[in-house]
């Protein structure tokens, strides 16, 4: 018992120093949202309160650069990593040796949350100092947050499993979650978009897109697009349907 | 079959019977037997892509097959053992940030009874690359370093894929002695090579694998020994005379 957990710790702290010590995965995992969050608090001066709901620009997307943050984490920072470590044959070593699958995946699992909560701590300040985020709305802040990010977690697990090439894998990642936060109101307020309503229709079966309605009804106490109750339903269900594939599609080679 | 000169043993360390394995249409290992006593240092010999890799892979369950059995240390289930198996397979790799310290202490702990991390690295002549990173490390180094890994466990049998393959004649020495030593443990190890050099002077029994089959097996010695009247005395010799001149396709 006490070596499986000596086992654990150190597939934790090797997670952890394998992101920390490459300068291009920490930049992006977990500063790189930091700087976005300036550019837009910039950008907040210029652009008037949205029409949604009338607030700032900042105001607005503060939730949405905190699922860009999580989302660096939970996909970037996942699918990237796991796809190097099969690619290059370190899982492969990994499964001669007795350590159990469940093992590695929970342990990869901690290390994404521990990251994340690094970020929902400094996001979830940096809301309170510039009063986006209230006393009382810390907690549900913080919960929905974890709740997000195991729903992006288990992706990054998903998509991990289906490409060998790092450079593909970040390429198309970057390629297909970029303009899946745009339309999903993520980033941008869905009414700017003038669309055909076919593609308007297509927002709803993007999952970003509950996320960010359930952050913004949450924090800002105004009617979302939906109820909490079918943000959180949609969320977990998409979770537990995903994180069932990731597991009947999950490979060491 | 040449050379059968195998001692009968109540218990094998490991037993393979009947072992076939294709890669679609194309048959790779066909009806493969061995059986191997505890400790010792056993040798598989074979052209490249013969299927050496493959079969060592079957062995571990890294691949399936398509019939026969694999013991071992009694158990079929190779999942309820691995603990005591230490592996290094041919093309392995480690985290890349870490240092072969940490990558000593990581593996180490997957393993109920691992062996002293320091005494490891002394026998392979890693103290003063300690604090290097995987990927700071040459050749010689990472491939010392993937054979501790294979033995930090304190394994009783270690499956190691060309060991020595790429390396110069020093780190070549240092891992024959190494393996020695594991051996006068009562280690038994098996492993893959293409030097006669190595088979000779490290192997107690060797198995030459051509054309899907074991086609000879038995102490370097003995198999020299069949074909020293007919052929030459040299292991290489032999090797070529059994497997054949000719540049064949490769299978993995």
């Amino acid at each position: 018992m006490q070596h499986q957990k000596s086992s654990f710790s150190l597939m934790i702290k090797t997670g952890l120093t394998e992101i920390q010590r490459d300068a291009r995965t920490f930049f992006f995992t977990l500063l790189f949202p930091f700087f976005f969050l300036g550019m837009f608090a910039a950008m907040n001066f210029a652009i008037p309160p949205t029409e949604d709901m009338g607030l700032s620009f900042l105001e607005y997307l503060f939730p949405g650069i905190l699922v860009f943050a999580l989302v660096s984490i939970g996909i970037s920072g996942t699918t990237v990593p796991i796809v190097e470590m099969r690619s290059k044959g370190i899982l492969k070593t990994l499964k001669m040796t007795p350590l159990k699958p469940e093992s590695f995946i929970l342990s990869q699992i901690v290390v994404r949350f521990i990251l994340s909560f690094f970020q929902i701590s400094i996001f979830t300040i940096l809301g309170f100092i510039l009063g986006y985020i209230e006393l009382g709305n810390i907690i549900p802040f913080i919960l929905i947050s974890l709740l997000g990010m195991m729903m992006i977690l288990i992706f990054g697990f998903f998509f991990a499993n289906f490409f060998n090439n790092i450079e593909v894998a970040s390429g198309l990642l970057n390629a297909l979650v970029v303009p899946l936060l745009m339309v999903s109101g993520t980033l941008l307020p869905i009414y700017i978009y003038i669309l055909p309503d076919v593609v308007q229709k297509f927002i709803y079966i993007v999952p970003f897109t509950y996320l960010t309605d359930l952050y913004h009804s949450s924090l800002f106490g105004k009617e979302g697009e939906f109820s909490n109750f079918i943000n959180i339903g949609v969320i977990l269900s998409i979770s537990l349907v995903f994180f069932y594939l990731t597991k009947k599609t999950f490979k060491w080679t | 079959m040449f050379g059968q000169d195998e001692p009968i043993l109540d218990e094998y360390c490991v037993e393979i019977n009947g072992l076939s394995k294709s890669y679609g249409n194309q048959l790779v290992l066909n009806n493969v037997n061995m059986k191997l006593g505890s400790g010792g240092i056993y040798g598989i010999l074979g052209r490249n892509g013969v299927g050496k890799t493959t079969l060592l892979e079957c062995m571990i369950d890294l691949r399936p097959y398509k019939k026969g059995e694999v013991n071992i240390l009694g158990e079929s289930n190779i999942q309820k053992v691995k603990n005591k198996i230490g592996i290094q397979p041919q093309e392995a790799n480690l985290f890349p940030r870490q240092t072969v310290m940490e990558i000593l202490q990581l593996f180490g702990s997957f393993y109920q009874d691992s062996i002293n991390i320091v005494e490891l690295m002394d026998m392979l002549e890693m103290d003063k690359i300690k604090n290097k990173k995987v990927k700071d490390l040459s050749v010689g180094q990472r491939q010392r370093l993937l054979v501790s890994v294979a033995l930090v466990g304190n394994p009783d049998f270690i499956i190691l894929d060309e060991p020595t393959s790429g390396l110069d004649p020093q780190i070549r020495h240092l891992i024959w002695d190494c393996l020695q030593r594991m051996k006068e443990k009562g280690k038994t190890i098996l492993l893959s090579t293409h030097y006669m050099e190595e088979a000779e002077k490290i192997c107690d029994m060797l198995y030459i694998l051509h054309d899907t089959s074991i086609v000879a097996e038995g102490s370097p010695k003995s198999i020299i020994q069949q074909h020293r009247k007919t052929y030459s005395d040299r292991l290489e010799d032999v090797f070529i005379h059994i497997t054949g001149k000719n540049i064949r396709g490769e299978i993995d």
